[in-house]
């Protein structure tokens, strides 16, 4: 066989996109409308009857029509209308909050217009009444500033568009053709769980922070009482230890340092319906909501924050603090994507881009997948500190498609319990999310294991 | 029983019940989002056009069942579809009705009731040409509102003006009706031809 006729040449490759001529958009033109035809053709019938039939009344009907329309064309724009999307860079805004694109119509003739606009969106973007779907009059020579705007319903990128402008003059004898703006992308934000943690962090290892670390240092968190030594400070003299003991001792402190949070996303998989900011959840939206509610608090108490993708597409945010970084986040988190047919991630290679051996891991996992189990073990066998959040939400269950259905899903839930009580043994916290306060039990766990 | 070998009427009933629930969402987003503007601009084109299909025939033809549902039926498909032809048919309906009944009774037709319908078709016709093109969801800005009912208060004086003087003068020159009509006509004539040659031409 030649190479010429392989078979294997002729196939398909993955994901085909047919080739497709770019379509450019036809020009804006003014054009009669069928009431003007209407009016034309009822005066040219009405007055046709009239002299042959030699009926007054027919003439008196037409002239409504014929002055109206006489009126009505006396001035008649020539140039269309420039309408154009204003755009606005990293428009962002929150779940539940209003997304707006703007746009500017500019009427360039001495006569004024009505201009029509009809925009549509994202599912997820609920449009306002009237800020959908509206007609807007536009005085002669000057430009208004147009809002489409709908409440954001779901995080992520929402395309707001397209923007179909129509306008019309004469008072709807003549229109323009229709002039389509391809809209924009609107960066809806997580709103994140309210979370808020009293523990303190094992591992603290950073310059300065909140967490009490092993090394001593000046802060109010005792370590121990002891003999003084030079280089002590004098205010740190123990008065009533030294005067029992006729030796002077000191209060030794730990200090206080930051630490390296990474948040690990299991994005394997999704399940559930989403139902919005104001619905149901979905594994994607509490694994996004819990990591921007816990990367929101530690990176707003002072320590690093980083996010690792355990999906497809294997994004990473490098580690930050601060306010600045917080927001970076929770921009980050809406850009999450789980691809319907993903590759699956590797364990390994995500284990290689964690950060220090003294950081702690978070992962956020619904534990529906061996490669997420086998990677929480592999962190936890390597001696790093973990912590599993469950997001499988609680709500959720297989769709009854048999009698067998409820036996099924008893079974399968009882692994997985099997599965938690595993990683258990292997000293992984699992906890389910909660919101506030969710994670101080496993926390605490985790430091009473570390200072044991 | 799985999904595969679910019965067809099992089916049937819940895609009947799936369409029953979208279909009742969907008028619930519908009232919540109705704007007053277009809608009150559909009334403006069924009401005249009712009004005028009732007005175009004696009083034994407009009490007809039949009839008033012919009436009924083009002004609603006019009110609903304002972009279309339902407005020129409807139009056309009231106007072949009092061709007809100008031919078949005895005794010239009324130069007022003929003023009224004009008056009536083109309150129909106008509100139909405003609302061609919007939904009614599509919030109006009131401007429009209130440009389109100036311009139909001119044309209306403009047309009880008209029916006053042909009234007066065919009431003290009976033989100028027929002269009028024709120079009506000739001037009509070459007023839509120069109104097409306008409106068709590129860059007038």
């Amino acid at each position: 066989m030649t190479l010429a006729g392989d078979p294997a040449l002729k196939l398909r490759t993955d994901n085909p996109r047919p080739q497709q001529r770019a379509v450019a958009e036809p020009p804006v033109t003014w054009r009669r409308t069928t009431a003007l035809t209407r009016a034309v053709a009822l005066v040219a019938v009405c007055l046709l009857v009239a002299v042959v039939f030699g009926r007054v009344d027919l003439v008196l009907i037409a002239a409504p029509f014929a002055i109206g329309t006489a009126l009505l064309l006396q001035h008649r724009p020539t140039r269309p209308p420039e309408a154009r999307l204003v755009s606005m860079d990293d428009a962002t805004s929150a779940e539940g909050a209003t997304a707006s694109a703007s746009l500017v119509v500019f009427n360039p003739e001495p006569v004024p217009i009505t201009a029509f606009v009809t925009a549509a969106a994202d599912p997820w973007i609920a449009l306002h009444t009237g800020k959908g779907d509206f007609a807007e009059r536009i005085g002669p020579e000057t430009g208004r500033d147009m809002v489409v705007a709908g409440t954001a319903r779901r995080w992520g990128g929402h395309h707001l568009g397209p923007v179909h402008v129509r306008s019309i003059a004469c008072g709807g004898l003549l229109e323009t053709t229709v002039q389509r703006l391809h809209g924009a992308t609107v960066w809806v934000l997580p709103v994140p769980d309210w979370f808020e943690s009293a523990e303190s962090l094992p591992f603290a290892d950073g310059v300065t922070g909140v967490h009490r670390s092993r090394r001593g240092g000046d802060s109010g968190e005792l370590a121990e009482v002891r003999l003084y030594q030079p280089g002590d400070r004098l205010r740190r003299i123990d008065w009533r230890t030294s005067m029992r003991s006729q030796d002077l001792y000191v209060n030794a402190t730990l200090s206080e340092r930051d630490t390296d949070v990474t948040l690990i996303l299991d994005l394997q998989v999704e399940a559930g319906v989403s139902g919005g900011v104001e619905g149901a959840a979905s594994i994607a939206d509490l694994t996004v909501r819990a990591a921007g509610a816990v990367a929101s608090h530690y990176a707003l108490q002072g320590d690093r924050v980083s996010c690792i993708e355990f999906g497809a597409r294997g994004r990473r945010m490098r580690p930050g603090t601060g306010r600045r970084h917080a927001a970076a986040t929770l921009r980050w988190l809406a850009s999450v994507d789980m691809p319907p047919d993903p590759l699956p991630p590797s364990p390994e290679m995500l284990r290689r881009q964690l950060a220090g051996q003294r950081s702690l891991n978070v992962v956020f996992t619904p534990l529906l997948t061996d490669r997420s189990v086998a990677l929480i073990a592999a962190i936890a066998r390597a001696g790093r500190p973990v912590l599993c959040v469950d997001t499988l939400p609680p709500h959720l269950a297989p769709p009854a498609r048999t009698h067998w259905t409820p036996a099924a899903e008893r079974l399968w839930r009882l692994s997985r319990d099997n599965t938690v009580m595993e990683l258990r043994d292997l000293g992984v916290a699992v906890e389910p999310w909660k919101g506030s306060a969710s994670l101080d039990n496993v926390l605490a766990e985790l430091n009473r294991r570390r200072y044991r | 029983m799985s999904d595969v070998q679910r019965g067809l009427v099992q089916a049937l009933a819940e895609g009947a019940r799936h369409r029953l629930r979208a279909g009742r969402r969907g008028g619930l987003s519908w009232a919540r989002r109705v704007a007053p503007g277009p809608v009150l601009l559909r009334l403006a084109v069924a009401l005249p056009l009712f009004l005028a299909a009732e007005l175009a025939v004696p009083s034994e033809w407009a009490a007809a069942a039949g009839y008033i549902a012919a009436a009924a039926l083009f002004a609603a498909a006019a009110a609903l579809l304002p972009g279309g032809i339902a407005p020129t048919a409807a139009i056309l309906f009231v106007i072949v009705a009092w061709l007809l009944n100008g031919a078949l009774n005895e005794g010239d037709p009324s130069l007022w009731t003929a003023a009224a319908l004009a008056c009536l078709l083109y309150t129909a016709h106008s509100a139909a040409t405003v609302t061609q093109r919007f939904r009614t969801t599509t919030a109006m800005d009131g401007e429009i509102m209130h440009t389109w009912g100036r311009h139909l208060g001119l044309v209306l004086a403009s047309t009880v003006a008209l029916a006053g003087t042909l009234a007066l003068f065919t009431a003290y020159f009976t033989g100028l009706a027929a002269g009028l009509v024709a120079a009506a006509g000739i001037v009509a004539a070459v007023t839509v031809i120069y109104v097409l040659a306008r409106s068709l031409h590129k860059n007038p």
